[in-house]
């Protein structure tokens, strides 16, 4: 954890803060393409306090704007948000200990960037599983949640008036190099990496964050075959 | 309407992230927890990747992103530190950006 945070809530909330930082960017572009796309900002606000799940907003409002139906963009919505099927099975395992109610009620805070969060510290052995990671992911769920709903604000308020820049866009790649590089701890995790780089890049083209879970499957396949083949 | 949209989008979406975390032990163990190991490092790099690459096609920017982000994969090795790794990326690419000929 980190030095000086006095409970595994706060030391989440902190190891999280630059990726939480690193996604204002991106809400202000999507409160700024919702407005686009004709939703007032009690919608846009809307969206993001209960969908709270940014590429599938960034998506949802690109489809409004070219008059996809509606039912398409639910469609979509679940295309972008499989990864957090992988996500949840993952923390699961981790939350052994921790009661159901518990679990149910923190799934609405798992993004990516908690998720990152939470899967560097265990990568680390910095946070032990069950309720200190449990609490771990609250506070990186809880710091996202802030930040992310702080600049969909921004982006309601201010947006046409920021100045765009590609270092804000880039800054969202950065905090996923910063969280996963110290999860590449051993052969079988590089191999999974390599893997998941080479597919993702291969299939850029595909819609809707389709090279995303393709580099992600083809990483898991990868690093199960290596430790197949290690025994 | 519109809110009828928002409604369904937050609602597959919550159905994707409980569908493990709100079930027993039992649907995580196992045979799922071989495939799942390797779950952060192939999302982390396969999230990074996407953004580094951009879409396919001319991309002026790329090889300064490319550039930008192998520092940036060399800070995060050496500190293991994101906000680190986050001002050591976006000055590196602000600098190729403004010295790439």
């Amino acid at each position: 954890m980190r030095p000086g945070a006095s409970s595994p809530v706060k030391a989440g909330f902190w190891a999280c803060l630059p990726a939480g930082l690193g996604s204002i960017p991106f809400a202000v572009v999507v409160a700024v393409g919702a407005a686009e796309a004709g939703l007032t900002p009690a919608e846009t606000l809307g969206m993001s306090l209960i969908v709270f799940a940014g590429v599938a907003q960034l998506a949802a409002v690109e489809l409004l704007r070219t008059g996809t139906p509606g039912l398409v963009i639910v469609g979509v919505t679940v295309l972008i948000n499989l990864r957090f099927v992988l996500y949840s099975a993952t923390l699961r395992g981790w939350f052994a200990d921790v009661g159901r109610g518990g679990r149910v009620a923190s799934a609405q805070l798992l993004t990516d960037q908690a998720f990152a969060t939470t899967a560097a510290a265990h990568a680390q052995s910095s946070v032990p599983e069950g309720h200190e990671m449990f609490r771990y992911y609250l506070g990186a769920g809880l710091c996202q949640w802030s930040c992310w709903q702080g600049g969909t604000a921004l982006g309601v308020a201010f947006g046409a008036l920021l100045p765009d820049s590609p270092l804000w866009r880039f800054s969202v790649a950065l905090v996923f190099i910063g969280l996963g590089v110290p999860a590449l701890r051993n052969k079988g995790a590089v191999v999974a990496a390599g893997a998941a780089i080479v597919v993702a890049v291969l299939c850029r083209g595909l819609p809707y964050g389709g090279s995303i879970l393709a580099g992600a499957a083809a990483g898991m396949v990868a690093g199960a075959l290596f430790d197949r083949g290690q025994r | 309407m519109m809110w009828l949209l928002i409604f369904g989008m937050a609602g597959v979406t919550y159905a994707l992230r409980v569908v493990f975390l709100g079930g027993g032990a039992e649907q995580a163990d196992g045979r799922w927890a071989r495939w799942f190991r390797y779950v952060p490092a192939s999302v982390l790099p396969a999230l990074a990747a996407s953004a580094v690459w951009g879409e396919p096609g001319p991309d002026d920017g790329r090889v300064p992103r490319l550039l930008a982000a192998a520092v940036a994969v060399g800070i995060a090795q050496l500190t293991k530190n994101t906000m680190a790794t986050l001002c050591a990326g976006l000055f590196a690419l602000w600098a190729v950006m403004t010295f790439w000929p």
